[in-house]
């Protein structure tokens, strides 16, 4: 069992390197393409099972705030560096494993790209071995940053999933739009991300004290993180050296660094517009990888490390100032989501706000905000995965789908494919009973016993969601009976094939299970959140005190 | 035993739900009517069982179902709540939605999409059942929007039609503008529950058990009666939305598109009526809202009033009956309204509920025999191109015909009773102190609609069934009689139409049934008022007399201008569509299409401008790296001489 984690990082890296190497003429590499990643998909399955049966580590022994459930620590991965800082000699101990959050994210991606394969047969017609191989490879990047349990490691995937993304987007792209996107693409991330580096060694460093080297392994940093909060906040009014207000603007720095690294992934306004621009480009299929994965990583970044480790820091300006722009984005997003007429863009653009959801109830800072976040991450995944499929599948039938033509009545022609659209539409526009609902009602409970104003802003969103998710299924599926409207673009004329069908089948009924019980999931996370709660709430509560002033909250 | 029937109600319609929807993905489309009648049979019939069983003793029971939601401090369960008045509206919903489900049968035989209509059609069934049978308001919320979703989906049901996806759209979306702000009500009720000594205890949802809000409602009122009068306009915001109230009523008009079926059972008899039921659900807390309830009370008296106004003046026989709905359904708001004055509150929800319940016969009576006119006619629905169908449709000639005298008030059909109860409410509340000023006009309001009721309803009733016979030219053979397959369901509704207000009203059955609802305790009394009901009774006559009048009157003709004006008013629904539309859809339209263009070529030519400042620190070095010798050796000297100083003072 324990073999799992490396498996899943090191199965999809090795078959997609070896795949890639081996050129695109090997079309026979296509089945074990598939193979290989259904592979990952059962193991996420395996882990996530681990992890749910895992015995819940008792945090009252240990302060820490992030504790795996599943672990791969190996000796190996100790290393121990040949240079010394202050007479201390720096340890790398190097660690992966999977928390409930962890495990659910590894989940996703295991789904994710495996229908995103799958659909890739159906949708891209040449070098399909090469873009098999760069999928599986991005999985396994994507994996190895949800597993680590490590600053180290941590940081080395993150960045490294850009490779194979930009690769994608370039190769498989419009001819003439997916250069420039992918080159802002890049700039937009590694601006954020390359600054990164130094607030994580500074974490690392800060660690360190007299009796004790630094550390890069999260368990260790987070019961640090707790035991100085605790300190800060119980501190007697007197002791300048230990107050909220010292810690909090000791950690300010790394704080804000690692915010913007994270918040340009996560896309928030107002440096998002490398998302528009790159779901355009991209080819939808590989938009949906990116969109439902890849842009998860800045808020997997932030409730992984920026809350648990800087709570403090976070809590004094960034959590009003993030909380307020994930509020507007909400609306903003879905505004200019109304006025666009290329569907790839209303996606990318309901993405931003969907994701303003996501980062409302990341700065509530509370249980339900989190769980909500966490549920909310997992729920947009599928959701936007299966959009964006959908999308490919249109395109491929009849080429770019603007909006300006109404009355397309596309569903006459596609029912199957309608219906799913449909489905899925109301999904993501917070149909109770639906997977969108769970979270962004989580969300917005959390967030109201912070700000009244961001949650009223937020509620807006719901309609205005409604409002352009109808309006594509307005204009495209209905209002005619589908003929002469837009001429018929490929080979493929009918409706969906049942390989085609079934994935899409699968992801709804992913949906309705989390939407019907949510529970079973929340089971999953609870613990982790409540553990990063004992460090969050409070910290926001030392700094803002006027939340939670209209009610008690606790049973 | 009582358990397994209360989640049978649900749960039949559900499983029709999912059979059908898997019928219609196989394509076998011929025998989907028959899961959905059997499971909307047994819904009915599991219902019926309740109130048999459940009436006597403990009427207010909760069976527990599974846990929903348990995060942090929020708990919410998805449980049921069974009492009087939850049933009272549940046998209207399934008794109704089944024989309704008969008469579909071969009212959409040929349908291409039969299978899509019976699987979205028990969604609907489940999400109204659960809607009213639930035990929290959260929950509530939940299927209320299920509900909306359903009726999405059924509007938009012929979906080829550019005006059907267009009324569909704008249904979900004005349900969705109120539907925001009921949310955010009830999140801040759950909040103000919390701050009470009984709400505190409890986790953040499962304050919103209706249980935990009426005991929690009079800490509320000591501490923050402000808050209170703020989440009541929200929840009412709610309400009105979705019972296509005033100024939300728009949307239910353009819902004439969907089948005629699916408006008698959504769009007339069940789904707009649940803003009636939230409404007589949260009366324990509205009662300690007065301001709440005058609002109601005058929005409900001016939806009244513009609605008949409007139907007065519809040449489309579906819409006249849309427009009669909308006007209906003002009257239990202006019922529920009277609730300001607190000793009424009791009597107002008895009234309102009485009237939702004979109105969803006759109402859904009246629909099928539109769609049975829909159907001989080659679904010409226009009153203008076809006349005198009494030869042609016998059997729908009277049945109709009971429908409208039932709508019109004529003694002693069922609206008669019923209409009588809400007035003489009104009558009652015009006695009172604060409030009765208030309550004379809309009585006032409240006759004069009565005769606009008789008079749209009576004309309509001549226009098309009386006079010279003319059909238009798309009937083709398909003018004669319905089937009995869709007769018999209609004589059902038209027994209810005709007997429901005799035996429940003056005999004070649905009084009684209805305070055995703990929440709904009598503490007020009701005195009948005999000139109310002779008032009425007569304008009803008068009414009929007025249309008949005007059915035989050409519309080109209108005398005067002013009753030109009126006319052209009520013809193009008082303009309020057209104004909604310059006043909030189109600036809304230009206010996104500017953030568009602002996000495209403010926010991100001014992030690409930041991007290329590295670039100018590059072109800056450029100048120096230019290949040449002298050059070098030039900065090369200096940069050796600078040393050479620093060397030199250290």
């Amino acid at each position: 069992m324990t073999l799992i984690i490396p498996l899943l990082i090191l199965l999809p890296l090795l078959v997609g390197l070896g795949m890639f190497l081996a050129g695109t003429k090997a079309e026979s590499l296509v089945g074990l393409a598939l193979g290989a990643s259904g592979l990952v998909l059962a193991l996420s399955l395996l882990l996530l099972f681990q992890v749910c049966g895992a015995a819940v580590p008792d945090s009252a022994t240990n302060g820490a705030t992030i504790i795996a459930r599943a672990v791969y620590a190996p000796d190996w991965l100790h290393i121990r560096l040949p240079v010394s800082v202050g007479g201390h000699p720096i340890y790398w101990h190097l660690q992966f494993g999977a928390d409930g959050i962890g495990a659910l994210l590894v989940l996703l991606t295991g789904i994710v790209g495996f229908v995103t394969m799958i659909m890739a047969t159906h949708q891209i017609r040449e070098r399909l071995v090469s873009y098999l191989a760069l999928i599986l490879i991005t999985q396994s990047m994507l994996l190895g940053v949800f597993l680590s349990m490590d600053l180290l490691s941590f940081y080395l995937f993150f960045e490294a999933v850009l490779l194979p993304i930009i690769l994608l987007i370039n190769g498989w792209g419009d001819k003439a739009e997916s250069l420039k996107a992918s080159r802002k693409f890049l700039l937009y991330t590694l601006v954020g991300s390359v600054p990164m580096v130094i607030g994580l060694i500074g974490i690392a460093l800060q660690s360190a004290t007299p009796v004790r080297p630094s550390t890069v392994s999260l368990e260790l940093l987070s019961a640090i993180a707790k035991e100085n909060q605790l300190a800060a906040i119980n501190a007697s009014p007197g002791d300048a050296l230990n107050s909220v207000s010292t810690l909090a603007s000791k950690d300010q720095w790394i704080a804000w660094i690692l915010l913007l690294g994270f918040g340009i992934k996560l896309a928030i306004l107002p440096l998002h517009t490398w998302l528009p621009t790159t779901y355009a480009a991209a080819h939808p299929n590989t938009t949906a990888l990116i969109a439902s994965v890849v842009a998860k990583l800045g808020v997997f970044g932030i409730i992984r490390i920026v809350i648990p480790l800087t709570p403090l820091a976070l809590s004094t300006y960034a959590q009003m100032l993030f909380g307020g722009l994930g509020a507007v984005a909400i609306v903003y997003g879905a505004f200019v989501a109304l006025s666009q007429s290329d569907m790839r863009k209303v996606l990318a653009y309901s993405s931003i706000s969907h994701v303003g959801f996501i980062t409302l109830g990341l700065m509530s800072m509370n249980s339900e905000g989190l769980s909500g976040a966490a549920i909310q991450m997992f729920n947009h995944g599928i959701i936007t995965c299966s959009m964006f499929l959908i999308l490919a599948m249109l395109e491929q039938r009849r080429g770019p789908v603007s909006l300006d033509d109404e009355d397309c009545g596309l569903a006459s022609i596609y029912p199957k494919l309608a219906v799913m659209m449909v489905f899925f539409t109301l999904a993501g526009a917070g149909l109770p009973g639906l997977n969108g609902f769970v979270g962004e009602l989580l969300a917005m409970t959390g967030m109201i016993r912070v700000s009244g104003l961001f949650t009223a802003i937020a509620v807006l969103g719901t309609v205005l969601g409604a409002w352009y998710g109808l309006r594509i299924v307005q204009r495209v599926l209905f209002g005619s009976n589908g003929e002469g409207k837009s001429k018929v673009h490929a080979q493929v004329n009918g409706d969906l094939k049942a390989t085609e069908f079934a994935p899409l089948l699968a992801l709804a009924c992913i949906c309705l299970f989390i939407g019907v019980r949510p529970q079973d999931s929340m089971d999953l996370i609870e613990n982790d959140i409540k553990r990063i709660v004992s460090v969050s709430e409070p910290s926001s509560k030392a700094v803002h005190s006027e939340i939670d002033q209209l009610a008690q909250t606790q049973p | 035993m009582l358990s397994l029937f209360a989640w049978m109600v649900p749960i039949a319609p559900l499983a029709g739900c999912i059979i059908c929807t898997v019928m219609a993905f196989r394509g076998d489309r011929k025998i989907a009517h028959l899961p959905a009648i059997i499971s909307l049979l047994f819904s009915a019939l599991f219902t019926i069982c309740l109130v048999a069983f459940g009436a006597q003793g403990d009427s207010g029971a909760t069976f527990q179902g599974y846990r929903y939601l348990n995060v942090g401090g929020l708990t919410l369960d998805i449980s049921l709540k069974v009492d009087t008045l939850c049933l009272s509206l549940l046998t209207v919903v399934t008794c109704i939605s089944a024989m309704i489900a008969v008469y579909s049968k071969d009212y959409m035989h040929d349908d291409p999409g039969f299978a899509r209509y019976y699987a979205v059609f028990c969604g609907f069934v489940f999400s109204m059942t659960m809607l009213v049978l639930s035990h929290n308001l959260l929950m509530l919320y939940a299927f209320w929007e299920g509900v909306g979703t359903c009726s999405y989906l059924l509007i938009g049901f012929w979906f080829r039609k550019p005006s059907a996806a267009r009324a569909a759209t704008k249904a979900f979306l004005v349900n969705r503008i109120a539907d925001c702000f009921f949310l955010f009500g009830i999140l801040l009720l759950a909040y103000a529950v919390g701050q009470t000594e009984i709400g505190a205890s409890n986790g953040f949802f499962a304050r919103l058990n209706f249980d935990t809000i009426f005991k929690a409602v009079p800490f509320i009122v000591r501490d923050h009666s402000e808050l209170l009068t703020t989440i009541g306009f929200l929840l009412m915001i709610g309400a009105i939305g979705k019972s296509a109230q005033f100024p939300f009523h728009v949307w239910l008009p353009d819902a004439m598109e969907g089948p005629t079926p699916v408006s008698a059972l959504i769009h007339a008899a069940t789904m707009v009526t649940s803003g009636v039921y939230l409404m007589a659900r949260l009366s324990p807390l509205l009662e300690f809202t007065p301001a709440v309830l005058s609002t109601v009370a005058w929005l409900g008296g001016i939806t009244a009033f513009i609605a008949a106004w409007m139907a007065l003046f519809q040449d489309d026989l579906k819409r006249v009956l849309a427009y009669s709905t909308v006007s209906q359904l003002g009257y239990l708001f202006m019922a529920l309204g009277a609730g300001a004055i607190k000793e009424l509150m009791v009597v107002a929800v008895v009234a309102a509920m009485f009237h939702l319940i004979t109105h969803a016969f006759f109402k859904a009576l009246l629909f099928l025999a539109a769609g049975n006119v829909m159907h001989a006619m080659g679904d010409v629905i226009d009153m203008r191109r076809f006349g005198g169908l009494r030869k042609v449709l016998p059997k729908t000639n009277i049945l109709f015909l009971i429908g409208a005298a039932a709508l019109a008030g004529l003694f002693p059909l069922a609206g008669f009773f019923s209409k009588d109860g809400i007035l003489a409410v009104l009558a009652d509340a015009s006695k009172d102190g604060e409030y009765g000023t208030q309550f004379s006009i809309l009585l006032a309001i409240g006759f004069v609609t009565a005769l606009m009721t008789a008079v749209y309803t009576s004309r309509a009733y001549f226009t098309t069934f009386l006079g010279t016979e003319k059909l238009p030219e798309e009937a083709g053979h398909h003018a004669h009689e319905a089937t009995n397959v869709m007769l018999v369901p209609m004589v059902v509704l038209a027994v209810g139409a005709t007997l429901a207000g005799l035996l429940l009203g003056p005999t004070g059955a649905i009084a009684k049934y209805l305070e055995q609802t703990p929440a709904l305790m009598s503490h007020g009394e009701h005195h009948e008022q005999y000139w109310v009901m002779v008032l009425s009774g007569i304008l009803a006559v008068v009414g009929i007399g007025i249309g008949y009048a005007l059915s035989k009157v050409e519309p080109s003709t209108a005398t005067s201008s002013a009753w030109a004006a009126f006319a052209d008013f009520g013809r193009n629904r008082l303009y309020i569509d057209w104004l909604y539309n310059a006043a909030f859809v189109v600036p809304l339209e230009w206010f996104a299409r500017i953030l568009g263009w602002f996000d495209a070529n403010i926010i991100d030519s001014l992030a690409m401008q930041i991007a290329s400042v590295p670039r100018l620190f590059g072109l800056m070095g450029q100048r120096v790296q230019n290949g040449r010798v002298p050059g070098y050796s030039f900065i090369t000297a200096v940069g050796i001489a600078a040393v050479a100083v620093w060397i030199a003072t250290r």
